[in-house]
């Protein structure tokens, strides 16, 4: 092996490592924002990079949205299913939680396709 | 009628016979991506570039692409779009290369070099022309990385070919 293959070896190692971080890494910069809809109308926009708190008020109570670490969760909501709380963390464009007794959703908004709600065969 | 052949003319025959051959018996392989293919013919490419210049690579490389397609059926068919890209980008990345490094960059580095042309060549015209969805871009990590691969492997085998004391006629 010359100097000149082990360099064009070390080249194309490299590329194909920086393919794998572009290309499978984790898609950070996707989602920036969380959108609340309290109603009809939208309650607020954030983002999520902003660590925070808000309570929304609804028909049957209060919605506590919570921001952490780049994903956005619906903390505590008064639907008795705690449907709202199980969708957990949400921290991909297009991933929602919802809370039917409130009338609150939780949307994330930014770049990116969303993912599939369900896949039905 | 009789055509006037030289001896380059041969040469370029018997090493395309034999690049050919090898192109169909590899696509009888089974492949478990789409894309991924040891490239073996490569090896002749290279040798020849080596041995008797750029021309009779050149040679090679198409008719090898032309004459592989018509046996196993896919001339003008989008496979064959893919192998004449590969093979195109591959043979320019080949020659440029073999003209700028000369004998700094040995048949292993040549392989790698044009088994990484060839696959980003035809990745280029498979993302533009035949499917333009994003998810294809996760299949590029793994197609470098078997071109990589690949590459060091058809680069050994060409330079040990190389190395090997021309034979003698008996």
């Amino acid at each position: 092996m010359t100097r000149g293959d082990a360099l064009v070896i070390m080249f194309a190692a490299l590329l194909a490592g920086w393919s794998f971080t572009e290309f499978w890494g984790v898609q950070g910069p996707g989602a920036t924002e969380v959108r609340i809809v309290s109603g009809n109308e939208e309650f607020a926009r954030l983002p999520l990079a902003r660590d925070t708190r808000i309570d929304v008020p609804g028909p049957a109570g209060i919605t506590r949205v919570e921001i952490a670490d780049g994903a956005a969760r619906c903390a505590r909501s008064p639907g008795s299913a705690g449907i709202c709380q199980r969708a957990g963390w949400l921290r991909e464009t297009g991933d929602m939680a919802v809370s039917l007794p409130n009338r609150v959703l939780i949307e994330i908004l930014g770049e990116g396709e969303k993912q599939f709600d369900s896949i039905n065969h | 009628m009789r055509l006037s052949t030289t001896r380059e003319d041969h040469l370029i025959a018997w090493l395309a016979a034999l690049a050919v051959a090898i192109h169909v018996l590899e696509s009888a392989l089974p492949s478990p991506l789409p894309g991924v293919k040891p490239g073996l013919a490569n090896v002749i490419t290279v040798v020849a570039l080596l041995m008797y210049g750029w021309r009779v690579a050149a040679w090679i490389t198409v008719l090898r692409v032309i004459a592989g397609s018509l046996l196993t059926g896919t001339f003008l068919s989008p496979t064959f779009l893919l192998s004449i890209s590969g093979a195109l980008a591959s043979l320019a990345v080949l020659l440029a290369a073999h003209a700028l490094a000369g004998a700094r960059l040995s048949a292993l580095g040549l392989c790698v070099l044009a088994a990484m042309a060839h696959m980003l060549g035809q990745f280029l015209i498979a993302y533009t022309l035949i499917i333009p969805h994003p998810a294809l871009l996760k299949l590029l990590p793994v197609l470098l990385t078997a071109a990589l691969l690949f590459g060091v492997v058809t680069g050994t085998m060409a330079n040990r070919i190389y190395r090997l004391p021309p034979a003698t006629p008996s």
